[in-house]
């Protein structure tokens, strides 16, 4: 039978989430992307090239990184994030940092050295030059940013692993979609997954719709 | 003398772009630089306006810092030909006046997107944009690309209308153009100066 409360609550905790993460990942990727993108530096190119292969890191091993740490025998064990939002929240961060970042590394590196020069020729501090990089293709952000949110909303493997799917807490859609399904509640399934796929479509729309725009 | 420039290298990345330049810019002249693509003229024009520094060599200038300047490919935003004409304008924080906004037929075309316009149209508003700050050097590289017969006639009559109140530094292909607006001229071939005189000298020499 149809329990339209848990799957709300279901939808809830995954906006929620991924939400945070993304937005997380996104104003990060934007500040050290600005910075790896403008300088030259010692190590510079393998940052980069490392940041462009965590981008194929499978979910389910960034979910287990961020198990190993923060469960109760790692490092951060004694911060009693396991089985928490924030612990998802962690892990989908580091699935979509690298793909972020390395989008928005590729435009400034892109667009910089011309905006740069002439920019520099009308006196413009680098705040103006911040600022202008950001309003001059807003559609390659907003892409970046339903990128990044896509990849989270959908995302299982590490959720399921550091959030453990608790009732109430940390079950989000992809979860209760497993769950219910193992369950032989094929409707909710269906129903969840007919959501999600709403989802992902209405941001290939955005992606596509700011694409064209710019 | 409002530029001097003696032995200037430039190199990027273990590349040589720019060699033994030596040249001097007249205050009050209007100076034409030319040569085949990739000669190096773009890369001279930016040095002379100081947007970069050279590698090696003695660069004195009049200027303390760069003038807005005309690029070959000018920064366009995604947005109106008004969001386009006064952005800049804003950051430059400088009195400007729409003289060849209005000159160049512009009024017309304020609300629409930069996008739809041509890359003749596109160019008449970079032009004018620079041309607003009403500054007293002008630093044009190719202004004449993309304009139609009439535009790039408007744009030389323009020219030689500001050229004895300003000190013009400007990169051109069409020798007939740079006839028209130059007082010094200077021919560059694979980064090095091949030859540099006023207008009668530089032509009788690249003649033949």
């Amino acid at each position: 039978m149809l329990n339209t409360p848990k799957v709300l609550e279901a939808i809830g905790i995954s906006l929620h989430v991924s939400f945070v993460s993304t937005l997380f990942a996104f104003f990060l990727s934007i500040f050290f992307g600005y910075l790896i993108a403008t300088r030259k530096f010692f190590l510079k190119k393998y940052i980069v090239s490392f940041l462009g292969s965590l981008t194929s890191i499978p979910p389910v091993c960034a979910g287990l990184i961020v198990y190993l740490i923060i469960s109760r025998s790692g490092p951060l064990g004694w911060m009693e994030l396991l089985y928490t939002p924030l612990a998802m929240i962690i892990a989908q961060f580091i699935i979509i940092f690298p793909i972020m970042i390395t989008l928005i590394i590729n435009y400034i590196e892109r667009e910089y050295p011309q905006l740069k020069d002439e920019l520099i020729s009308y006196g413009a501090s680098q705040k103006d030059i911040l600022f202008l990089l950001i309003t001059n293709q807003k559609g390659i952000y907003l892409t970046t940013l339903l990128i990044g949110f896509g990849r989270a909303i959908s995302e299982y493997g590490a959720a399921a692993i550091v959030g453990g799917s608790i009732d109430h807490v940390t079950r989000n859609m992809t979860a209760m979609i497993a769950l219910e399904t193992a369950k032989g509640n094929i409707l909710i399934g269906v129903i969840l997954g007919a959501i999600l796929i709403s989802i992902s479509l209405i941001i290939s729309f955005g992606i596509n719709y700011f694409k064209n725009d710019d | 003398m409002m530029i001097n420039l003696k032995n200037i290298q430039f190199q990027i990345s273990a590349k040589t772009i720019l060699k033994d330049i030596n040249l001097n810019i007249q205050m009050g002249k209007t100076t034409v630089i030319m040569g085949k693509n990739g000669s190096g003229k773009s890369t001279l024009l930016k040095l002379l306006n100081q947007i970069i520094k050279p590698s090696s060599g003695l660069f004195e200038s009049i200027l303390s810092k760069p003038v807005p300047m005309l690029f070959q490919k000018p920064l366009m935003f995604q947005n109106s030909v008004n969001y386009n004409y006064q952005i800049l304008q804003k950051i430059k924080k400088h009195q400007i006046n729409h003289f060849w906004f209005e000159k160049f037929d512009l009024l017309s075309l304020s609300n629409q997107k930069m996008n739809s316009l041509s890359e003749g149209e596109k160019q008449k508003i970079f032009i004018s944009r620079i041309m607003s700050f009403d500054q007293s050097q002008l630093f044009l590289d190719e202004p004449n690309q993309s304009l139609d017969l009439q535009s790039e006639k408007l744009l030389i009559d323009l020219l030689i209308n500001e050229k004895n109140k300003k000190t013009i530094i400007i990169t051109l292909h069409d020798f007939e153009i740079a006839k028209k607006i130059g007082d010094y001229f200077i021919y560059l071939e694979n980064g090095q100066i091949l030859l540099q005189d006023s207008y009668e000298n530089f032509f009788k020499k690249f003649c033949y």
